[in-house]
C-alpha cells in the first residue's frame, strides 16, 4: 500500500464518524482558541514594551527619593532631592547629561469640571530631547515648548479627546487652569498607550517654579556618555550621591536605576503573568488531547475487524499506526486551523474594544509564527495523544482481531 | 425502579472502563484547576481585604481627591483644613470628628533605615477615639498620652529583625525623619501593615516634624447609629461642597464609609478572579464536550440493546432516563475526584507558599458552598452534555433498532 492511499483512508474514516470527529474537532479548538488569543496579548505588550525601550534609548538613568507610596511616581516621599544633588550626578564620571523634574499633582479645570493628572515641571530649553527619550513622548499637534514659556501647557494625549477626561475635548489655543493658575494649551502628546500617562500634563521648568513653587525634583534623569554601560553607571551614582548625602551603605534614601534594569524587570514580570495565564489556558487544550485519546480508542475498537481485515491482506504494523496516528493529527490539526481563525477573530474584537477604552498597550500582535506555531502544535498534541490507541491497533494479532465481535 | 437505572448505568460504564476513565479523566482536570484557582484566589482576596478590614464600622473617611498613588493625603491639591473638623463635629448624627496626619518617613535604629509611614494621635478624648476606631492595643510599654514630646509607638513589625536589622526594644532610640524619638511602646499584632507598620506620635510633635500647618489628610467622624449613616454622609458632602465651593458632581473630596472603600477594593480583586476562573472553565466546557462525545458513541454502540430494550416494553422516558443518568454519574464522579485534586493542589501550594516564601498572601480559602456548587456543576455539566444523546437514544425505533449493524 503507498502512502496515498492511506491517507485518503484516514481521512474516509473521519468522514464517516462525522459527529465524533466534529465534536472532538470542537474541543480541540476552544482551548487553541483561547491560547492564540492570549499569546496575542501578551506578543503585544511585549512587542509595546520593545518599542517604548527603542524610544527611551538604552543610555539612560533615573534617580528618584525613596518613599512609602505603592509604585513610581512617588509623591508622597518626604525626601527632599535638589539642584545639588543634580550637580552631584553631573559631575559623576560617564555621565553625558543630567536633568532634574519636578512633579505634583495637578488639578485640571475646563468648563467647570475638575480632573486630576500628574503635573510635570521640566527644562525643556536644555534638555528636551532627553525627557521627551525618557517619557516616549512625540508632539502629535501644535507648538513644542522652548523653555522660557510661564503660561503655555503641553498636554497628553487624551485631554483631546471628547468624554475622555473631559466631556468636551480641550482644543489648541484653549485656556485651562491648573492649580488655579491660567494656562493656554501649546498643544498634545501623541498616545503613549496607557490612561495614567495620556493623562500627564507638561510644563517648563520655570512655569512650575513661579506659580507652584515645588519643594524637590520628582525624578532626575540622567544620560549615559556613548560606550558607557548604564548599569554600571547606576552603580557610580549612586556611590556619589550616597557621599553627598552622607549616608552609609543601605541607608540610601532614593534609587538609582538604569532603564536597561527597569524594562528587565518590567519584562520579566510580563512573562510570568502571561505564563501563568497561558498556562491555565493550557488546561483546556490538555483536556482536548484526552478526548482525541478517547475518540481514537474507540475507534480502533470499532474497526478492530477491519485492521485484522488489513493485517491479512498484508498491512504492516507501521501501516497500521501510521493511519491512527494521522487520523488523530488530522483532527486536532483542523481543530488548530479553525481555533486560530477564532482567536484572530476574538483577539481583534476584544484588542479593538480595550483600545477604545485608553489602553492601547493592549493590542493583540499576532505573528505568523504564532499560526504557524498554533498549527504544528494542535497537530503534534493530537498525534501525541493518538499515539498509545494507534500502537495498541497496531499491535492486534490478525487472527483475534478478525475473530473480534 | 431507580435502583435499576443505576445499576444499569453503572453496568454500562463499567463494560467500557478505559473510556469512561478518560472521560472522568477530562472533566476531573477542570474541576481541579477551577477549584484549586478558587481556593487559592478567594485566600487571596481574604488576606488583602484582611489588611483593611480592621476598622469599625461606624465611622464616615472624609479624604481630599487627587491622584491616589500612595497614603492618605499624598497627591492632594486642596487638603483638608482643620477647621472642617469642628464644623463636622456639629453636624447633625455626628457624634465628634476626629482629624489625622499621615506622612510618609524614613526611620532608622543603629545604622538601618525602613520606609514607612508615621501617622498622628490626636489629644484629649479625641485620643481614646482614635484607639476605639482603629482598633489598637498594646503589645509592650504603654501608649502616648497628652503632652509626649519626642515618644513614638511603632507597630510590631519593628520587633522582626528584618525590618531594621535587629529588635527594637522599649526606651531605644529610633531617629524619624531625622529626629530622635523614644520608642515608649509595641502595638499588638493585627495582621495588616497599616498597623503592623505603623510609626505614631502626637498631633503637635508631628505637625512641628513635618511642618504641617493648618491641613489634615484624613478627617474621621463618628456616626453612633448606624441608621443615620447615609443621611449624615449626604449633609458632610453639602457642608464640604459649600466650604470648599464646588457643584454638585464636581467634589475635590470622598466621604466613604468603610464599606464602600473596602467595596471599590474587592471589586478589582474580583474582576481579576473572574478573568482567571473563565479562562480555566474553558477546560471544564472541553471535559463536557468529551462527556458528548462518548455518550453518542455509547448511543451507537449499544442501538441494538436499546432496540431489545424498547421491544420488551422500556418507554422513551426510561431510555432518556438510562443515557442520563450515566452523563451525569460521568461528570459527578469526575467532578469529585476533581475536588479532591484540586483542593489538595492548593492546600500544597500554600504550604509551600508559607514555608518557603513566607508570604500570608498566598492561602486557602474554601468553603462548603464552593466544593458543593462545583460538584453540583460537574453534574450538569455531565448531564447537559448528555442531555442531546439521550434524546436520540429514546427516540430510536424499535425495529430499525434491532435492525442496526455496526
Amino acid at each position: 500500500m503507498i502512502r496515498a492511499d492511506l491517507i485518503k483512508y484516514s481521512l474516509n474514516s473521519l468522514r464517516a464518524r462525522k459527529r465524533r470527529s466534529f465534536l472532538t474537532i470542537l474541543s480541540v479548538f476552544i482551548g487553541i482558541a483561547a491560547i492564540t488569543t492570549l499569546i496575542s496579548f501578551g506578543q503585544g505588550i511585549s512587542a509595546y514594551v520593545e518599542q517604548i525601550s527603542q524610544e527611551m534609548g538604552n543610555d539612560k538613568l533615573m534617580v528618584q527619593a525613596r518613599g512609602f507610596g505603592f509604585g513610581p511616581p512617588s509623591l508622597d516621599s518626604n525626601v527632599r532631592m535638589d539642584e545639588t544633588d543634580l550637580d552631584t550626578i553631573r559631575s559623576v564620571k560617564g555621565v553625558s547629561e543630567a536633568t532634574g523634574m519636578y512633579g505634583i499633582t495637578g488639578e485640571v479645570q475646563f468648563n467647570d469640571q475638575k480632573k486630576y493628572g500628574y503635573l510635570f515641571g521640566s527644562d525643556y530649553k536644555n534638555y528636551r530631547k532627553l525627557l521627551e527619550e525618557v517619557f516616549a513622548l512625540d508632539l502629535d499637534q501644535g507648538t513644542p515648548l522652548r523653555g522660557n514659556e510661564k503660561s503655555k501647557v503641553l498636554l497628553g494625549y487624551n485631554y483631546q479627546l471628547p468624554e475622555k477626561i473631559f466631556e468636551k475635548p480641550i482644543q489648541l489655543r484653549d485656556k485651562i487652569l491648573i492649580n488655579n493658575h491660567t494656562f493656554e494649551v501649546a498643544g498634545f502628546y501623541a498616545a503613549v498607550g496607557n490612561p495614567q500617562d495620556d493623562s500627564n500634563i507638561y510644563i517648563t521648568k520655570d512655569a512650575m517654579e513661579s506659580s507652584f513653587a515645588p519643594e524637590n525634583y520628582l525624578w532626575m534623569l540622567v544620560r549615559a556618555a556613548p560606550g558607557v554601560n548604564p548599569t554600571e553607571l547606576a552603580e557610580d551614582v549612586k556611590d556619589e550621591l550616597r557621599d553627598h548625602r552622607h549616608q552609609d551603605v543601605g541607608e540610601e534614601d532614593f534609587y538609582v536605576q538604569s532603564f536597561e534594569q527597569v524594562i528587565a524587570t518590567f519584562k520579566s514580570i510580563l512573562s510570568i503573568i502571561t505564563g501563568v495565564v497561558i498556562l491555565i489556558a493550557f488546561i483546556s487544550v490538555f483536556v482536548a488531547a484526552v478526548n482525541i485519546t478517547n475518540t481514537m480508542y474507540t475507534a480502533t475498537l470499532e474497526r478492530t475487524k477491519e485492521i485484522g481485515v488489513f493485517k491479512a491482506i498484508g498491512a504492516k504494523n507501521s501501516a497500521i499506526l501510521f493511519v491512527f496516528i494521522l487520523e488523530a493529527g488530522v483532527l486536532s490539526l483542523i481543530g488548530g486551523i479553525i481555533g486560530v481563525i477564532l482567536g484572530y477573530l476574538l483577539s481583534s474584537v476584544a484588542g479593538t474594544a480595550i483600545a477604545a477604552s485608553g489602553f492601547g498597550v493592549f493590542t493583540p500582535l499576532f505573528t505568523w509564527q504564532l499560526v504557524v506555531g498554533s498549527l504544528v502544535f494542535a497537530f503534534l498534541i493530537g498525534a501525541l495523544s493518538g499515539l498509545l490507541p494507534a500502537y495498541q491497533a497496531s499491535k492486534l494479532k490478525p487472527v483475534d482481531a478478525l475473530r473480534y465481535e | 425502579m431507580m435502583r435499576d437505572y443505576l445499576q444499569l448505568a453503572y453496568g454500562s460504564l463499567k463494560n467500557r472502563k478505559v473510556r469512561s476513565w478518560l472521560t472522568m479523566v477530562g472533566i476531573f482536570i477542570g474541576i481541579a484547576a477551577v477549584i484549586s484557582l478558587i481556593g487559592l484566589g478567594q485566600g487571596l482576596r481574604v488576606a488583602v481585604m484582611g489588611q483593611f478590614n480592621f476598622l469599625t464600622t461606624d465611622v464616615l473617611t472624609i479624604q481630599a481627591s487627587g491622584l491616589q498613588n500612595g497614603p492618605p493625603g499624598e497627591g492632594v491639591v486642596n487638603p483638608l483644613l482643620d477647621s472642617y473638623v469642628d464644623d463636622i463635629s456639629r453636624i447633625p448624627g455626628v457624634d465628634r470628628a476626629i482629624g489625622r496626619l499621615i506622612e510618609s518617613t524614613q526611620i532608622g535604629y543603629h545604622g538601618f533605615q525602613d520606609f514607612s509611614y508615621a501617622s498622628s494621635v490626636p489629644d484629649g478624648k479625641d485620643r481614646k477615639e482614635i484607639e476605639r476606631i482603629a482598633n489598637i492595643e498594646l503589645a509592650h510599654g504603654r501608649l502616648l498620652k497628652d503632652g509626649d514630646m519626642n515618644k513614638v509607638v511603632l507597630g510590631i513589625d519593628y520587633l522582626d529583625p528584618e525590618t531594621l536589622g535587629k529588635p527594637v526594644q522599649i526606651r531605644d532610640s529610633v531617629t524619624v525623619h531625622g529626629k530622635s524619638f523614644e520608642v515608649i511602646g509595641i502595638l499588638a499584632k493585627k495582621g495588616s501593615f497599616i498597623i503592623d507598620n505603623a510609626i505614631q506620635m502626637n498631633e503637635a510633635v508631628m505637625r512641628e516634624l513635618f511642618n504641617v500647618n493648618d491641613t489634615y489628610d484624613v478627617i474621621v467622624a463618628i456616626v453612633p447609629n448606624p441608621a443615620d449613616m447615609a443621611r449624615v454622609k449626604v449633609r458632610v458632602e453639602d457642608y464640604l461642597r459649600k466650604e470648599r465651593d464646588v457643584e454638585k458632581g464636581e467634589e475635590d473630596f470622598s466621604v466613604e464609609s468603610p464599606e464602600q472603600a473596602l467595596a471599590n477594593l474587592d471589586s478589582t480583586l474580583f474582576a481579576i478572579q473572574i478573568f482567571v476562573y473563565v479562562i480555566a472553565g474553558i477546560s471544564i466546557i472541553v471535559g463536557g464536550i468529551g462527556i458528548a462525545n462518548t455518550m453518542y458513541t455509547s448511543v451507537v454502540e449499544r442501538t441494538k440493546q436499546i432496540g431489545i430494550m424498547k421491544a420488551i416494553g422500556a418507554q422513551r422516558k426510561m431510555i432518556f432516563t438510562l443515557f442520563l443518568l450515566e452523563s451525569g454519574f460521568l461528570g459527578f464522579v469526575g467532578g469529585i475526584v476533581g475536588i479532591l485534586f484540586g483542593a489538595g493542589i492548593a492546600y500544597g501550594l500554600a504550604f509551600l507558599g508559607s514555608t518557603f516564601l513566607g508570604s500570608d498572601l498566598i492561602q486557602v480559602s474554601l468553603n462548603w458552598f464552593i466544593v458543593l456548587g462545583a460538584l453540583l456543576f460537574s453534574f450538569v455539566i455531565g448531564t447537559v452534555a448528555g442531555f442531546l444523546p439521550a434524546v436520540q437514544a429514546s427516540r430510536l425505533v424499535p425495529v430499525e433498532a434491532l435492525r442496526y449493524v455496526k
